[in-house]
């Protein structure tokens, strides 16, 4: 495994990142509604992106299921919308609060019997909690109330969504990058390298991992959150599937695991693709992913970011 | 009449469980020999049950020779896919799974592309028997002797064959076995083609008892990782790791929960297996 760079204020990372936040800032002031749109769907993709590269991108604990907490999020917001019926700025706030309390105390929950796994164990038993709660939720009917699809009211328009979203994605990059510099993201990292040799230089390996599991479980809960004020509509297929969990794996394995640039290129990449792909072939847009993945997995591991690293001389 | 449906149950479960063995073995096989966790096995799977309908529909050949046809051409696209993609990154535990997770996602997409995601079976039409009030079709008691005896062969072609005994011992230690004159590289495609294979078999013997779509690999792999967890590897052990998973889904959804929640009982099974088996302990 390659060493990750630690950056410090001057890394170009961050400041790629910063012209980024820069342009999403002002896209709906130059660009018309599809525009708008299409950043709206590549700042949820970059959520979920850095809530999976926090935990898994770090640690190389590679989790398929954090779908689950996707799904949760989402079924915080129509715990809030459609069952309390609250009015937006107060839904939205109770929704994301409610997600993050429900997220987080799962996670912890879990994080007891699923954090003693490692590798292959790990990664199987996290795709079937998923599944598990796929099942739970499809037959207890608590998202769809016995309908075919869940339906919220539209409480907030296009610009209101961009902008709530744009102020989540910066919190949650800003919380990934600082404690990337922290101890935590140092100690995650050195768990990522060796976890023997980290656990013996007097890591709590436990505690640690189980913090960026807890903290990468409310972030996807957050944007879970958020896509129902989008789509104001959700089956249990499209908020617990395994689409869902893979999409922030493939997302940050694209734009480079465990880097503070990563995921927005991933999820650049993941939007225009599958919408292009997905309007021209219908289920052709994961043959497309899967052989990128492999492509990627094979001839340059840490993805974009680290091919971007190897031509302009990054400080390795 | 419950002592009857008891007896049923348990019947069904027996041969449900004899194919989740067969299913179990191969994915075993490529665990223990490679060391890998080959999440494209049940994209073979339901590749191997779409070339049986869409062979048997265009060639009109004997319905052998379509078996073996489609078989022939899930082994070759086995092992083309250990050449071109697994061989890469055959030395990294986690890129192997997240490569073959690319893999099934070809595979089974391209097939939903092409056929749909309608359900789809091929009745074999053999009529049914009735013993002491159990009716039984002779379709699943042929697929439950298939998967018996293709367990029983894959077991002595592991201990009798000169290829089985390089495979086991590549399993066992791949340096010394290479200072022994085996290429690992030639076992790690052939036991990757072999596990294609098995899947295959399994697909086959599937589609003529049940209803398969494409969207049903994923279910399939975490069904084999059950067998493959509960058995550690050994074949005996996963027969019955197999008939206790066959066992377990037939009754508890007869007589304890609806029918709707029968997938839930392999993941449970595979949750608790895991979470106390394999504790601290890497696979």
């Amino acid at each position: 495994m390659k060493a990750i760079k630690i950056p410090h204020h001057k890394d170009p990372e961050i400041a790629i990142s910063y012209a980024f936040f820069a342009i999403l800032l002002l896209l709906p002031l130059f660009g018309g509604r599809w525009i708008s749109n299409a950043g709206l769907y590549l700042m949820l993709y970059s959520i979920m992106g850095y809530s999976w590269n926090i935990f898994s991108g770090l640690t190389n604990i590679v989790s398929f299921g954090h779908a689950v907490y996707f799904g949760l999020g989402a079924y915080a917001t129509f715990i809030t919308v459609r069952d309390l019926g609250l009015v937006f700025p107060f839904s939205a706030i109770l929704s994301t609060a409610l997600a993050s309390a429900m997220c987080g105390a799962i996670a912890y929950i879990v994080s007891y019997p699923f954090l003693g796994l490692r590798g292959l164990s790990f990664a199987i038993c996290t795709l079937a909690f998923a599944e598990f709660m796929a099942i739970l939720f499809t037959n207890t009917q608590l998202v769809e109330r016995g309908r075919e699809v869940a339906f919220i009211p539209a409480q907030t328009d296009l610009l209101t969504n961009y902008y709530m979203l744009f102020v989540l994605l910066f919190l949650i990059w800003t919380v990934f990058w600082k404690s990337r510099n922290s101890k935590l993201g140092l100690a995650l990292i050195a768990i990522g390298e060796n976890e023997d040799a980290a656990s013996s230089l007097g890591i709590d390996v436990f505690s640690f991992i189980r913090k960026a599991y807890v903290i990468s479980a409310i972030c996807m809960g957050i944007a879970g959150a958020c896509l129902p004020y989008i789509v104001l509509s959700a089956t249990v297929e499209t908020l617990f599937g395994v689409e869902r969990s893979l999409m922030p794996l493939v997302i940050c394995i694209i734009g480079g695991r465990g880097s503070i640039l990563g995921p927005l290129l991933g999820a650049i990449i993941m939007h225009f693709l599958a919408e292009y792909l997905r309007a021209t072939f219908t289920y052709l847009h994961w043959v497309f992913l899967g052989a990128i993945v492999i492509a990627v997995h094979i001839f340059e591991p840490l993805g974009i970011v680290g091919y971007l690293r190897r031509m302009f001389g990054g400080t390795r | 009449m419950a002592y009857e449906a008891l007896l049923t149950s348990l019947l069904y479960g027996f041969i449900e469980g004899s194919l989740y063995a067969l299913l179990g073995v191969g994915l075993a096989l490529a665990l223990g020999v490679m060391k890998i966790v080959n999440l494209a096995h049940g994209a073979f799977a339901v590749l191997g049950a779409y070339l049986l309908i869409s062979l048997s529909a265009s060639l009109h050949l004997p319905l052998f020779i379509t078996f073996l046809l489609s078989m022939a051409l899930v082994g070759v696209i086995g092992l083309g896919a250990y050449i071109i993609v697994v061989d890469k990154v055959v030395v990294h535990e986690l890129s192997t799974l997240v490569t073959t997770y690319g893999l099934e996602l070809i595979i089974a997409n391209l097939i939903l592309s092409i056929y749909g995601g309608a359900t789809l079976t091929y009745s074999l039409g053999l009529g049914t028997l009735s013993i002491g009030g159990v009716v039984v079709g002779f379709d699943r008691l042929l697929v439950t002797s298939i998967a018996l005896a293709s367990i029983l062969s894959l077991h002595l072609f592991l201990k009798k064959t000169y290829l089985g005994r390089a495979m086991r011992a590549v399993a066992d230690d791949i340096e010394a076995a290479g200072l022994m004159g085996i290429n690992p590289k030639k076992i790690y495609a052939m036991s990757y083609a072999i596990c294609a294979l098995l899947g295959c078999l399994f697909g086959l013997s599937f589609v003529t008892t049940h209803y398969v779509n494409p969207m049903i690999s994923g279910l399939l792999n975490l069904k084999a990782f059950v067998v493959t967890v509960l058995s550690g590897g050994n074949l005996v052990l996963a027969l019955i790791a197999g008939i206790t998973l066959g066992l377990c889904e037939t009754t508890i959804t007869s007589f304890v929960l609806p029918t709707a929640y029968q997938n839930i009982v392999p993941f449970t099974i595979l949750l608790i297996a895991l979470t106390i088996l394999k504790r601290k302990r890497r696979l």
